[in-house]
This record gives structure tokens, C-alpha cells and sequence, in this order.
């Protein structure tokens, strides 16, 4: 059976559990990788970020960030839903979606393999988890 | 007589390498394994192969293994790895937890530098204690004598708690569906200071006797420290009777959405004198944790709690009054007959001291060992391994200076040397200072804990 080792307890948990049974530490990723789909380039985040055309072109180098706003979307760490989350920002010339939907205003939980794009096809980026 | 192993001796394949304590029922040792693996190597003074419960007691070791193994209860406990009988006495292996300190070494070290263990150690250590005893409760286990020297955390740097908590001597736990094998034969072991009051009653100790103690430790853990601190025995059970332990103050803010105020109110309730209105490991994990409001919300089972109280307190009372009448009829019936009795022992005694103190007048004393070795002493001599040499194997436990004999005058004293490895007993007890020897006195080797003692020899006139 697929388990986590709680970081705060050393308590082993089953995969399913989002918070340890026992301290309640949420099983959060540590670091969200983001790989541009159209480039290879990747980069990592561990605290909430707020990402637009200024980021893409320089940590992506995606000739698709000219489709982005210049604040497009934020990816935060919810304590609550124990996930990274991922919410538009409003007003943006063309919608943020993930794996091809566009978001609501309360954004949806980050899962590995995901795919966020601006539209439907521009600026794709993978979304990957690390532990450490 | 004590069997004590020596380093490098081996025993059904395990290499004893040191002696770690002796305890009220057994030795226990680091040992190696033939895999090379370090271990606890236990061996068992009692129950010894002679009585009725050792075999039940056998069994009972096995279940305990099975229980704890096959749940969730292995994380939270030591790891039995087996047991097998030697020369006719019982032997237990059991993981060695290497780099570890007692929960006690921890609220020492909390003593002289508070801030050396941070207040989201201390929750989380609560709350990892809490939640093994919740498993071993849900294994039907009551642990019986939990003690912060029963809670072993093992170093790892790689955690925010900077320890694994792992709950220790469960072999004299029982369970709460089957009556423990040593029930009827001997009492139910338990600890000065964290037994719980119907453990201090003799009553059989429940699930709710585990909660009274655990919440004597996280008084000591996340509040104020001890709620009954106590240098007389006598005083704990009315103040527990009596609920007099002060409300718990929290040493820090407990992490959200754990409250302060539901965890200072439910570690006063764990110390409730009715085991009924105690909450359960469940509850108080809740309020450790924040899930729940931290009190018990089943009416229903509240309800069925005082119902089983009723009945328990009602039987224990009529068999308490029954008892009474009983020794009433007793005392009546020996009467002045005892106490004719008692002042001719007083009397005998006295006599018995008056001509053992005039004996001592002698200017020769000889120490004689149960196989007949003498030594005769007649003025200061220091004892030591070699002198003691003669009386036996025995004599290895000694140092080179174990114990002094000397003579004042008409009298003889003894005098236990400084930094022994073992302690120099008289008549069973710790030798402390200069003390007068009278005829009769047994002189021996041992350790004051276990009161256990080697060596044993008697002084006598020459």
C-alpha cells in the first residue's frame, strides 16, 4: 500500500489520507514545477505566485506569452482544501484554463500531469509535484 | 538467586554485551542477534516456570505480539521479536530502540532548559502519545503502567518533532476482553505518582486508567507539570478522590483549530476520581487536534458509561461491606487473645536486641556465606573483590573496594565504598553511611532499585 511519512511526526500514512491521522499536518507538495510544454524550460515555486507575460517570457521563454495578461493567473498553497490551488485573475484579455477547461473564480485543485493554458491551446505548462 | 549474564555469553543464539536495568520482574540486557542486529534482551524473574500463570502468562505474550502487530498499534509500540524459555526461565527479545531518551530524560531536560524542547515538540509529541494509546485501546490492550519512563523517542533530526515516539514494557498489559493470566495470583504492576485511583484501590485498571495517567503526563508535557506532586504515597489517593489537581494552564497557544480553553478543560477531566466521566483517548485526541469540539457529544454513550459505573461502584461496595462484616467477626473473635500475643513478641524482641547488642562486645566478628566459607575479622579491613573471593563466583559483582568493617570501641560498623558498580546491601537494603552491625546482619551485593541481592553474607560472633 502506497503511504506518506508525516514531515512534522514521522507518522506513516496511507496515499489517500490528505492529513496526517495524527498530528493533522496537511500533505501538502513541498514545490510545484512548471514546464513549458512548447519549450522544455521549467521552473519551481514554493510559496504562492502570481504569473503573466512578464513571467513567461523570461522563465519560459514561450513566444506564447504574448497571449497572457500581465497578470494571468496565481497558484497558491490552501491549508484548507490541503492542495495548491490555482485561481484566475480577473480581467484578463484571454481566459486561464486547466486541462482545457476555464477556471471559476474559486480556481481548482493542481494535480500531476496537469495542463494550465492561457485559452485553450497557448502558453501550455505542465504542472509537476516535488517532495523535497 | 538472581541469574546474571555476563558480557559475551550467549543464549539461544543472542550475544548479551551489557546489563541496561534490573527491574521488579526481570534483567534486561543489550544483546546481539546472530543477524548482527542490536536487541532488548530481556529475562524473566517472574513468573517463574513454577507457577500456575506462567504458561497462561506465555500465551498471553504471544496474543500481545499478534495485536499490536496486525493493526496500526505497531507504529506507535516497540516490536516484540520473540520470546523462548532457557534454563527454565522465561526470555523476551524485543527491538532496541538505539539513540532514545524516556519521556522522563525529556521533562528533565525540559527542568533545566525549557525552551530545549519548542512548544510544537511538546503538541506533537501529545498528540503522538495520545494517538498510540487510542490504538492500543482500539486493539483492546490497556497498557496498565504507562509512565513517562514507558515512552521512548527515538532521535531523527528529519522530523519537526525531532523524535519518534514509541510506547514501551507492554508485557505485563492485559486485555479488555479476557482476564489477564496473572489475575487472582499477583497484583496488577503499576507506578507511584501515575497509577490511577482505582489501580491504588486494587480494582482491575480500565482503558479510562490509561486516560487518568495520560493525563498526568501531558499536564506535564504542554501545562504547569505534575498535577499531584507528592513525596508521600498516603496523600495521592484522597486528592485524587477529592479531583484536587488544578486546572491545566497551557505553557503555549495550540496549533489551529485546536482550542486552549477545550485542552485545559479536557486534560482536568482526564484526572476526574470517576472513571466514567473521564474521556476517552478518542476525545482527547480531538481536542489535541482541534477535530471536534474536544467533549463527549454522545449522550447515549455517556448514559451507558455511568450506567457500567453504577453497577461497578454498587458490586465493589456490597463486596467491600461483605469484607468489613467479615474482619469485623474476625477481630472480634482474637480479641485481647492478639494482643496478649503482640506484647510477648514486643517483649522477645527486645529481649533478643538487648543480648545481640551485648554479643557485639566481641572482639572478633567472623562474615559466613550459606555454604559454609568464613572470614573472621578483627580489626579495620577493607573488602574487596579479592578478599571476597573466597566465598564464591559471586564475588566477580564486587569492586576492589566494595565495603569497609571496622571496629569503635565495643562496636563493629560497616561502610560502603564510593563508586561502585554495584551497591553494598544490608539486610536487603541500600548500605548509606557508617552503620552499626549487629549479629545476624546479611551483608551482600546488588542493586537498591531491584532490591535483588548477590553474595549474601551473614555477620556472627567468632
Amino acid at each position: 500500500m502506497a503511504t506518506w511519512i508525516c514531515p512534522k511526526d514521522g507518522i506513516e500514512n496511507p496515499h489517500a489520507e490528505k492529513r496526517c491521522l495524527v498530528c493533522r499536518h496537511p500533505n501538502i507538495p513541498r514545490i510545484v514545477v512548471l514546464q513549458s510544454v512548447a519549450t522544455g524550460k521549467e521552473a519551481e515555486f514554493t510559496e504562492p505566485v502570481k504569473f503573466g507575460k512578464a513571467v513567461f517570457t523570461h522563465r519560459f521563454a514561450d513566444p506564447d506569452a504574448k497571449f497572457a495578461s500581465d497578470l494571468q493567473f496565481e497558484i497558491i498553497r490552501d491549508e484548507v482544501r490541503v492542495a495548491w490551488i490555482i485561481r484566475p485573475i480577473a480581467e484578463t484579455v484571454n481566459p486561464t484554463c486547466y486541462d482545457g477547461s476555464p477556471l471559476g473564480p474559486d480556481g481548482v485543485e493542481l494535480l500531476d500531469g496537469g495542463i494550465i493554458s492561457v485559452s485553450k491551446s497557448k502558453m501550455k505548462l505542465k504542472v509537476r509535484f516535488k517532495k523535497n | 538467586m538472581v541469574r546474571i549474564y555476563d558480557p559475551k555469553e550467549k543464549i539461544q543464539g543472542y550475544t548479551i554485551e551489557e546489563m541496561i536495568t534490573t527491574g521488579n520482574n526481570s534483567v534486561s540486557y543489550a544483546a546481539r542477534a546472530s543477524s548482527g542486529d542490536k536487541v532488548f534482551f530481556k529475562l524473566y524473574q517472574s513468573p517463574s516456570v513454577r507457577v500456575p500463570w506462567y504458561k497462561p502468562f506465555v500465551q498471553h505474550q504471544e496474543e500481545l505480539k499478534r495485536r499490536i502487530e496486525s493493526g496500526p498499534c505497531r507504529q506507535f509500540c516497540y516490536k516484540f521479536l520473540g520470546g523462548f524459555e532457557h534454563e527454565r526461565k522465561f526470555h523476551q527479545v524485543f527491538e532496541f530502540l538505539d539513540k532514545s531518551h524516556s519521556l522522563a530524560q525529556i521533562f528533565d531536560k525540559i527542568r533545566i532548559r525549557p525552551t530545549s524542547v519548542n512548544w510544537e515538540q511538546r503538541e506533537l509529541m501529545a498528540k503522538v502519545l495520545v494517538a498510540g494509546i487510542n490504538q492500543i485501546h482500539g486493539a483492546k490492550i490497556v497498557h496498565a503502567d504507562l509512565k513517562p519512563e514507558n515512552v521512548m523517542l527515538i532521535e531523527d533530526p528529519s522530523i519537526a518533532m525531532k523524535y519518534r515516539l514509541k510506547i514501551i514494557d507492554m508485557d505485563f498489559s492485559f486485555f479488555t476482553d479476557k482476564k489477564a493470566p496473572w489475575d487472582g495470583h499477583e497484583g496488577y504492576f503499576g507506578t507511584p505518582g501515575y497509577m490511577s485511583p482505582e489501580h491504588m484501590t486494587n480494582k482491575v485498571p480500565s482503558p479510562a486508567s490509561d486516560v487518568f495517567t495520560l493525563g498526568m503526563m501531558l499536564y506535564q508535557l504542554l501545562a504547569q507539570g505534575h498535577p499531584y506532586l507528592y513525596d508521600d504515597i498516603e496523600k495521592y489517593l484522597p486528592a485524587y478522590k477529592a479531583h484536587a489537581a488544578a486546572p491545566a494552564k497551557l505553557l503555549g497557544v495550540p496549533k489551529a483549530p485546536a482550542k486552549g480553553d477545550v485542552i485545559a478543560d479536557i486534560l482536568h477531566r482526564c484526572l476526574h476520581p470517576d472513571p466514567a466521566r473521564r474521556p476517552s483517548a478518542v476525545d482527547l485526541h480531538r481536542a489535541l487536534t482541534g477535530d471536534g469540539a474536544g467533549v463527549i457529544d454522545d449522550v447515549e454513550l455517556v448514559r451507558r458509561r455511568e450506567e457500567e459505573e453504577r453497577k461497578r461502584r454498587a458490586e465493589a461496595e456490597r463486596k467491600a461491606k461483605e469484607d468489613e462484616e467479615h474482619k469485623k467477626k474476625l477481630d472480634e473473635a482474637r480479641g485481647k487473645e492478639v494482643e496478649r500475643i503482640a506484647e510477648e513478641i514486643r517483649k522477645r524482641d527486645e529481649e533478643e536486641r538487648k543480648k545481640k547488642e551485648a554479643e557485639m562486645v566481641a572482639a572478633r566478628i567472623v562474615l559466613a556465606s550459606p555454604d559454609g566459607a568464613t572470614q573472621s575479622v578483627g580489626a579495620r579491613v577493607v573488602f574487596g573483590r579479592i578478599v571476597l573471593a573466597k566465598f564464591g563466583d559471586a564475588s566477580k559483582y564486587a569492586a576492589n573496594e566494595q565495603f569497609i568493617l571496622d571496629r569503635s570501641g565495643d562496636e563493629w560498623y560497616i561502610e560502603a565504598c564510593l563508586n561502585t558498580p554495584n551497591d553494598t546491601m544490608l539486610n536487603g537494603e541500600l548500605l548509606t553511611g557508617r552503620t552499626k552491625l549487629t549479629l545476624g546482619d546479611k551483608i551482600g551485593l546488588g542493586k537498591a532499585a531491584s532490591k535483588k541481592t548477590v553474595l549474601e553474607l551473614t555477620v556472627r560472633a567468632e
